[in-house]
Parts: C-alpha cells; structure tokens; sequence
C-alpha cells in the first residue's frame, strides 16, 4: 500500500455498517414493509481444503453485475441471469450494470469486486496455485431470495463444478 | 465445492452464514479494494484466502483488519459515492432515492449496447446464461 492509498490498517473507530439496520430505517421511512435477508442460522454445508493454497485453482464469482464487453448487460428488475467471463480477459474490457452501490470506482478499476488481474498475478508469485478458465458474474440486486437460489445459484452451482475449481471465491457486493 | 467469500456487509452475511468469510471494512463497492491500489487488492486477496484456507470449521466471519482511509462513510453508508468522498455533491439523503427498477439492460455505454447488439445470437447465449437473446 502506498502512502496515499485509501485502505488502512487497524481497526475503524466505529462498528462495520449494518446495511440490514439501514435498510430496515429506509423501508420504515418510506413506509414499506423491511425487507428479509435470507437467514440461515444452521451449520453450513463444509467441504475440507487438504491442498496447500500455492496449489489450489480458483474459480471467481462476483455480483456486482460485471458483464464483457459485447456481452447483454443486466437489467435491475430481478435479473438472475449469469455472465460466463473468461479468466483471461482484460480488466479493460470488463463494465458494471448494478443499481445499488456506486459503480464509478469499479468502472475506473474492475478489481474493485471482480479481481481476475490480481487473481492472475497471485498465480504468477505462486500464492495461488491458478485461475480456472471461466470465471462467473451476475447482478446480486436480486429481491427473491428463492428466485436466486432456484436461478442464479443452481446455475452457477453447474458452471463452476465444470470449472472443477479447488477453491470457488466469491465476491459479493 | 470449498468456497471462500469476501465480503464488506458483515451482518448480512452473518445472517446467510456461509461456511468461509473474511471480512473488509470497506464502502460497499470494494470488496477486494481500492481502485488502481493493486498492492492494496494483492494484499487483501493474499491474507483473505491465506486467513480463510486455515479455517477448521464451517461459519467464520474473521475481519482481515482493514478499513478505508476515514470513517465519515459510515455516517450514511448506503449514501456513499465516489463523487461525495472526493468532495462534491450528490444530491439529498433524504426521500427515496432508489432507482427505479426495469428490465432493460443497462449498459455502462452506449458503445457496449451497440457491441452487445452486434454479437450473433448463438455467440451471446454461451456466454449470457439465463436471459431470452
């Protein structure tokens, strides 16, 4: 990090935000009913990591609706569609179509939520063993819980396993 | 699969309780980083698969210990902007300032509409899963 870079170490003064109380305050303000997150209190489901991470490919899945140039950009009235993005593409060539963050740092730098040039540099120094051919995008502003676990991740849940990755990263936005 | 998550919203995570979390507290819109700080984004992605590939159980959300350069955001966090972090204005928190939702496709120019539109059909549908081309 150089002196003038954003990200700090240490501990903020203040707690994380906590988007699921802000949105509760927005819905409450505009008068609509708070929206539910989807809530999973039991045990996730766990899959071992036996491979050193130098070893391990990665597959990457982002939602914060990263499409390719000459790719359908998403729309953002529950679109649970999917962008296969091939592990080897220029971060120049990649755009966001998102409605619930400000895109303006990810358009100027994609590795902002889609990070396959420092994916691919960690392959080259050996921290990561490699990148998987594909990597995977879609538009996480997605309202139904359900659409998004019958759609989006049932799909992905496909793609990836073709990839046969060590490691799936997923990067939320 | 093994999977691996980052994230930047710690409690909504928290409720959907993914098996490996590591956490960055950052603006939404950063989960790997900062933009054009590629040591930064290295850095966060090192120790975040490093941190996470030693987990021995499922449902950690461990925080990497890093967090943006001054802590004003988090006075209106799902306010925040590029333009207003670097000193302009960008309009009023108060009302209802979602975007309204629709089914066009939202390009980020209008050179990818036109690159979109003259892919073939059968090329588009390998790589856009999900939508009618």
């Amino acid at each position: 990090m150089t002196s003038d870079s954003e990200l700090m170490v240490g501990p903020s003064s203040l707690p994380p935000a906590d988007y699921i109380d802000e949105t509760r305050r927005l819905y409450d303000s505009l008068g609509y009913d708070s929206y539910r997150w989807a809530a999973r209190p039991e045990t996730p489901p766990w899959t071992g990591l036996s491979k050193p991470l130098s070893e391990c490919r990665i597959t990457l899945v982002g939602s914060g609706g990263i499409y390719r140039h000459g790719q359908v950009a998403f729309h953002t009235k529950d679109d649970t569609s999917v962008r296969v993005i091939p592990s080897d593409t220029p971060s120049d060539e990649l755009r966001t179509a998102h409605f619930a963050y400000d895109q303006t740092d990810a358009r100027t730098d994609p590795n902002c939520v889609f990070p396959l040039d420092r994916l691919r540099e960690l392959a080259d120094q050996g921290v990561i063993g490699g990148v998987t051919p594909n990597a995977f995008a879609f538009m996480g502003g997605i309202y139904s819980v359900r659409r998004m676990e019958a759609e989006t991740a049932s799909m992905l849940v496909d793609l990836c396993r073709e990839q046969e990755p060590d490691i799936v990263l997923l990067v939320p936005v | 699969m093994a999977t691996i998550g980052f994230s930047s919203a710690r409690s909504i995570t928290t409720s959907a309780n993914p098996p490996r979390t590591v956490f960055v507290d950052l603006p939404l819109g950063h989960t790997t980083g900062l933009p054009h700080d590629a040591a930064g984004q290295r850095t966060l992605l090192s120790e975040g698969l490093t941190v996470a590939h030693a987990f021995g159980s499922p449902g950690s959300v461990v925080d990497l210990g890093y967090r943006f350069v001054d802590d004003h955001w988090k006075e209106s966090p799902l306010g925040w902007s590029r333009k207003r972090q670097d000193g302009g204005k960008s309009g009023s928190n108060a009302g209802d300032t979602r975007t309204p939702r629709s089914d066009e496709p939202v390009y980020q120019t209008d050179d990818d509409r036109q690159a979109a539109d003259a892919t073939p059909d059968d090329i588009q549908c390998l790589s856009c899963l999900g939508i009618n081309v």
